[in-house]
């Protein structure tokens, strides 16, 4: 009986693999019912207009600042030599690359993965998950498909609005501001801007849409416990799926542009 | 007349049978040894006391929980270890009632009342519509709360709509969770002889729980006590006051000297 103290930390170890075990299952589970019909093509659309539509003015709004403060910066940070197509080159890579995906993925989260969490949560502790199940209708189907298709394929579409207003951005403060000629700023971020950053940036946006979508769905599937454990589950859903848009980040840019 | 729980040759398997039920949370072992028949239309009311594992029951005849040990048999079929698709088939004509109604938010009054027409009977929407309006009538309740949203109605009207939601699709086992719990005893009673009504209306069979002893001589043919995880008593409905059984006893005429209290 010495080794006493190990015995928290195995608990703790196990029901960290009991939660994954049980989130792994659950996203097969949510993958196996996509090819399957019926599609509620209803639905669909409604959750494309809530998660991509409604998420465009804040977007746009980051990452047109993004891009603006981007140039300002790489301005002050080097030497005034060639800084014309540097900025712009950089601008364009960094939003296209990095940026534009991380942070569109960052503020769907914040709005679409907690959204998703509360509705489906307050919908479990309610027995309205229950209800649908006794109508015959598959929860996967109806709740969670939807859901993970529109955050998938809208996300790649927001993360195209997002380049293009952060290289305005940019385009704006080097012509406005600092005085570069709109023509050479624009060659030299069309000579960079290779297809493959784009392409890229919108794989991962696609991944981050799955990210976000299946943590909410998972968290609010789960909740119990009233009104707060709907409150945790929102919480929970914006800390991990952000977390997990950080994480897989890092991991799909070591994969993307290992040479 | 021959006894309903005497198996004749001929007789129908029962709409449900639940055998030996056992299911436990942790150390809370709720269930132990749960046994339930429903026959081909009778209506069978569950009593028992506050967390004795009455809505735990349910939930395992409904395929929302899976027992321990035990099983499920619908209509004769051992559906116990079904999953996913398959459990939603088997009890594909049932119609629950929850004890808060559950209706869902995101959709009007008379979109819940025709879910399960339009999405497990395949029924066009403007046909689904006026056959919801009509149930909704059928359950008391006027064609202008169609187009309302689930808050906007009160308790009891909610409850009306659930019910209305879960007849629509013409079930043929009804199970209700509750059905009074909440409502004041005027409309108590009324849900009462509405759901009575209904189940003899339809010629349906019903599994109704609940501890609300008025409610349950009102609607059931049959009544059956929990106690510690299983049954303890059954008989009928209109023996409750004179079981013979301690524990019957005790449940009946606590909650009548409550009630008198109030
Ligand atoms: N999902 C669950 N997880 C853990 N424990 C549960 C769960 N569901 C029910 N229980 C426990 O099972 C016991 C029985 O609960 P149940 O809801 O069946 O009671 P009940 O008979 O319906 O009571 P009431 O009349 O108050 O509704 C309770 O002790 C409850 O804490
Ligand atoms: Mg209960």
């Amino acid at each position: 009986m010495g080794f006493n103290f190990l015995l928290p930390i195995g608990q703790t170890v196990l029901q960290a693999m009991e939660g994954a075990g049980r989130f792994a299952l659950f996203t097969v589970q949510a993958i196996s019912h996509i090819a399957r019909p019926p599609f509620f093509w209803g639905l669909f659309w409604d959750q494309t207009v809530r998660i991509g539509y409604f998420s465009l003015p804040v977007v746009a709004l980051t990452s047109f600042f993004t891009g603006a403060v981007f140039a300002l910066q790489i301005h002050s940070g080097s030497d005034s030599f060639n800084s014309e197509t540097v900025i712009a080159t950089i601008v364009a890579l960094g939003m296209t690359r990095e940026l534009g995906p991380v942070l569109t993925g960052l503020m769907v989260s914040g709005r679409a993965s907690a959204a998703i969490a509360a509705e489906l949560g307050s919908m479990r502790v309610t027995e309205q998950i229950d209800a649908l199940k006794t109508l015959t209708t598959d929860p996967f189907k109806y709740l969670i498909v939807p859901r993970l298709l529109a955050a998938t394929l809208t996300m790649p579409l927001l993360v195209l609005v997002s380049d293009a207003l952060g290289i305005m951005g940019g385009f704006l403060v080097g012509t406005e501001a600092l005085g570069f000629s709109a023509g050479t700023y624009l060659r030299a971020t069309a000579d960079y801007l290779t297809l493959d950053s784009i392409t890229s940036g919108l794989i991962k946006a696609a991944v981050f849409g799955f990210i976000i979508a299946i943590i909410g769905c998972f968290q609010g599937f789960t909740s119990k416990g009233g009104a707060q454990g709907v409150g945790r589950a929102a919480t929970n859903a914006v800390v991990i799926s952000s977390i997990l848009i950080l994480a897989s980040n890092y991991v799909m840019t070591s994969i993307l542009f290992a040479n | 007349m021959a006894h309903p729980d005497e198996k004749t040759p001929a007789a129908p398997p029962p709409k449900i049978e639940a055998r030996e039920l056992y299911k436990s949370f942790g150390e809370n072992h709720v269930l132990r040894g749960m046994d339930i028949k429903l026959h081909a239309g009778e209506s069978l009311v569950v009593l028992g006391g506050s967390g004795s594992g009455k809505s735990v029951m349910i939930k395992c005849v409904l395929g929302l929980m899976t027992p321990d040990v035990g099983q499920i048999l619908i209509n004769g079929k051992d559906v116990t270890h079904r999953r996913g698709r398959a459990a939603l088939e088997a009890r594909a004509s049932f119609g629950m009632l929850f004890q808060h109604g559950a209706l869902f938010d995101s959709l009007r009054i008379w979109e819940n009342v025709a879910f399960g027409l339009v999405h497990a009977k395949g029924m066009k929407r403007p046909a689904a519509r006026e056959k919801a309006i009509a149930t909704l009538k059928d359950v008391g309740l006027d064609a202008s709360t169609a187009d309302l949203w689930p808050p906007e109605l009160s308790g009891g009207m909610q409850k009306r709509a659930a019910l209305a939601r879960a007849i629509a699709p013409s079930p043929d086992v009804l199970l209700f969770d509750e059905p009074t719990t909440g409502l004041d005893p005027i409309t108590a009673a009324v849900i009462s002889r509405l759901i009575i009504g209904t189940v003899k209306r339809l010629g349906v069979s019903a599994l109704s729980i609940t501890h609300d002893m008025a409610c349950a001589k009102t609607i059931g043919d049959r009544a059956a006590m929990i106690q510690n995880g299983r049954i303890v008593w059954s008989g009928r409905g209109a023996d409750l006051d004179k079981s013979g059984n301690a524990y019957v006893d005790q449940f009946v005429h606590g909650r009548a000297e409550r009630a008198a209290a109030q």
